[in-house]
């Protein structure tokens, strides 16, 4: 028996040749008797490098001065348009989207660069409400009506908490977070579907689509996170959850277009998916499948 | 088996609904003799053991609602053992049978899926078959708690399933929920092949290891459970550098009802306790064996085990549970298995305790172990039993690292006691 020089434990020399918890060479009598120097294996040295590390305060000083170089180029921006447009004709007219386009592009880049102190979900709230903003007000510039920046404001919203799911902490867990998206998600194609003239798209297509994605996700999220460690489980679901999507969408869309229950592209998919997930449950179940083989035919 | 088929015991339910290549369900207990086993005289104690076990003598079917036991008729074979342990029980190469017999050399082993017995009962049919061997190889052994007589008829509470039995007993007098400590740490790695698993032994004096728990004021159990305990507090901490992400550590531990409950049952009858560690926190050594102490002396008071036994009774008698054709419940099942089973704990810690065996048998039984079955989700899990002078502890993974079993071997190490390591098959030709 010899001891393990890193763990202290001993371990048997004429059954192992490396400690079995860390892997250190544990060598018989013979064997250190006759070991020449050629034989140890010598670490490379490893060269030291000075990384130069970036203090603090001088990215602080670098944010603060990227802020106020903007401004200013903002500043004489707006400033110079304004008095051209109000030299011009004593009026302001003609500059009044493009003085909101650099105010708004200001707003928006500013704030990162005036304090990093401020968490990704307020930037992403911040530069949400002024995009909403920015458009409602150049939709009424453009055409003194709120038209298009309806649906550019709810897309922008929709964005929104999407991503403020994604970053907040406070809402903890997959599918729950999962499910806000899927009520955001029927939200916006409510209102969205509000503004058409033909408003049953929401009923009949988009709702169903959009539920049909929201089981699938959830169940696709449950196998992987179960069957985290077997990869053909996981193709599988995702696999038959693909072919169930595509066939379920081809069947919505054409009930909704033609008025019939019938499959238009979706059977391509399923002759692709299918023998491939029965080839993927095939290699996951492969022991059984082959043992039950060799007794039935005598393989 | 009298009976032509049987329920699935309480506890033996889920396991064909979870049980895969990776999850096998299997645990394997193995005995070193002094004299090199004949693999037909062997098979021949098999055939005669076996009349004294008929509750082992079953196959696995699929019914509408639930699996159950049918009796089974097919020959037995021996195995030789030369493939990795606790492989998945696959019918076909198996005869059918739930369990399988396996010699090499001087041992002799049976490894056995959960669905029909746990550990005690495994290692009682394992004992008396070793004892039949000898007998015919002109040894004469008697029996013990450990050692059936085979010319005994077969008692009716063999057959019991204690667990449905004393659920339904005690479902008005102890019907209150247990708290458990959810979504636990697990160890961060890679599963390795499915046709791998690593099984790592440590060998140390029991004498030595009761002393050292006792400084502590502790068992045994308590001390190997905070041993690993601590040993993957300390891998969480090394593997998940921010400490708001950290999670519990916990350790299932299983509770032998037998002595406790007077049951004579030669199926399932363990229950599990989850001592745990929260995040966030520093332990001593000392602060996590008083934690651990604490947890047991609680957890294992009759009243607490009752209730668990109504728990586990009461979730089987479940409408929408029952109701659930077995296609359904076999997609469902793996999926609630890891929510509400494996997401509770972190690692296993089994140890069946001190085994004596009559005094003829111990004269040719030179060594004993006891390894659990692979689990993808904790990846690590610990046996341990003790046989003479010495305790065998046992760690099986199916990761690349021996993380676990390095600190918690190197821990026992710096307390003073003498390990001896050794690797499943060695690594020398």
């Amino acid at each position: 028996m010899k001891y393990c020089m890193k763990c202290g434990v001993l371990i048997d020399e004429n059954k192992h040749r490396n400690c079995p918890l860390c892997s250190t060479i544990i060598l018989k009598d013979e064997e250190i008797e006759t070991l020449k120097i050629e034989d140890i294996f010598v670490l490379p040295k490893v060269k030291k490098t000075n990384h130069k590390v970036k203090n603090n305060k001088e990215i602080i000083n670098l944010h603060g001065l990227g802020y106020y170089i903007i401004l200013i180029i903002a500043f004489i921006g707006m400033f110079t348009l304004f008095i051209i447009d109000l030299a011009s004709g004593f009026n302001i007219t003609w500059s009044k989207i493009p003085l909101l386009s650099i105010l708004y592009g200001f707003l928006l880049v500013s704030l990162p660069l005036k304090s990093n102190k401020k968490s990704l979900f307020f930037y992403a709230t911040f530069d949400s409400l002024i995009s909403c903003i920015y458009f409602i007000v150049l939709n009424h510039f453009i055409s003194a009506e709120f038209t298009w920046a309806y649906y550019v404001s709810l897309s922008i919203i929709l964005a929104w908490v999407y991503l403020s799911l994604t970053l907040s902490n406070k809402i903890k867990g997959f599918i729950i977070k999962f499910s806000f998206s899927f009520i955001a998600t029927a939200i916006f194609v409510l209102l969205i579907t509000l503004g058409f003239n033909n408003q049953s798209a929401f009923a009949v297509l988009a709702l169903p689509i959009n539920a049909l994605v929201f089981i699938l996700t959830i169940i696709g999220y449950l196998f992987i996170k179960t069957y985290i460690y077997n990869w053909f489980i996981i193709i599988s679901t995702l696999s038959i959850n693909i072919s169930i999507l595509c066939l379920g969408i081809d069947l919505l869309v054409q009930k909704y277009v033609n008025g019939i229950v019938a499959l238009k592209w979706s059977y391509i998919v399923l002759i692709v998916l299918i023998p491939f997930t029965i080839f993927m449950l095939y290699l996951d179940n492969r022991y059984k499948v082959h043992s039950y083989l060799m007794k039935k035919f005598h393989i | 088996m009298n009976k032509a088929w049987m329920k699935l015991d309480n506890a033996a339910k889920i396991y064909p609904l979870v049980e895969s290549d990776f999850l096998t369900t299997v645990f394997r207990f193995r005995i070193t003799l002094d004299i090199t086993v004949n693999p037909e005289v062997l098979l021949t104690a098999l055939n005669k053991v076996i009349r004294r076990f008929p509750y082992y003598k079953v196959t696995l079917k699929k019914g509408f609602f639930w699996f159950y036991l049918e009796k089974n008729e097919n020959e037995f074979q021996v195995y030789e053992d030369n493939e990795i342990p606790c492989r998945r029980m696959i019918k076909t190469e198996t005869s059918g049978y739930l369990f399988r017999v396996l010699y090499q050399k001087k041992t002799i082993a049976v490894e056995f899926n959960h669905i029909i017995a746990d550990g005690s009962a495994c290692l009682i049919f394992l004992n008396t078959l070793v004892a039949e061997y000898l007998r015919l190889e002109g040894i004469d052994v008697g029996i013990n708690e450990w050692v059936k007589d085979l010319n005994a008829p077969v008692n009716d509470n063999e057959y019991e399933d204690s667990h449905s039995l004393l659920g339904k007993k005690y479902f008005k007098t102890h019907n209150k929920k247990i708290p458990d400590v959810k979504d636990v740490f697990h160890i961060k790695d890679h599963v390795i092949s499915r046709d791998l698993y690593l099984v790592t032994n440590g060998i140390c004096d029991s004498n030595e290891l009761y002393h050292t728990a006792k400084k502590y004021n502790s068992s045994i159990t308590e001390f190997l459970t905070a041993l690993y305990l601590e040993s993957l507090f300390e891998i969480q901490l090394e593997q998940v550098k921010k400490k708001r992400k950290h999670k519990p550590v916990s350790i299932q531990v299983p509770i032998n009802m037998r002595r406790k409950l007077n049951s004579e049952s030669m199926r399932n009858f363990s229950l599990f306790i989850t001592p745990y560690l929260l995040p966030n926190s520093n332990y001593s050594f000392a602060e996590i064996i008083k934690i651990v102490a604490k947890y047991f002396a609680e957890k294992t008071e009759l009243d607490n085990l009752l209730s668990l036994i109504v728990q586990n009774y009461k979730t089987e008698r479940a409408i929408f549970v029952r109701i659930l054709p077995l296609f359904l419940k076999s997609l469902v099942t793996p999926l609630i298995y890891k929510a509400v089973g494996a997401d509770t704990y972190s690692g296993t810690l089994s140890n069946i305790g001190l085994i004596k065996l009559p005094t003829e048998l111990e004269k040719h039984v030179k060594r004993l172990d006891f390894t659990l079955g692979p689990c993808p989700i904790t990846k690590s899990l610990c046996a341990v039993v003790g046989y003479k002078d010495k305790i065998f502890i046992s760690f099986g993974r199916n990761i690349k690292a021996a993380s676990v079993e390095r600190k918690f071997f190197r821990k026992m190490v710096q307390l003073g006691i003498k390990v001896t390591i050794e690797k499943y098959g060695g690594d020398r030709e």
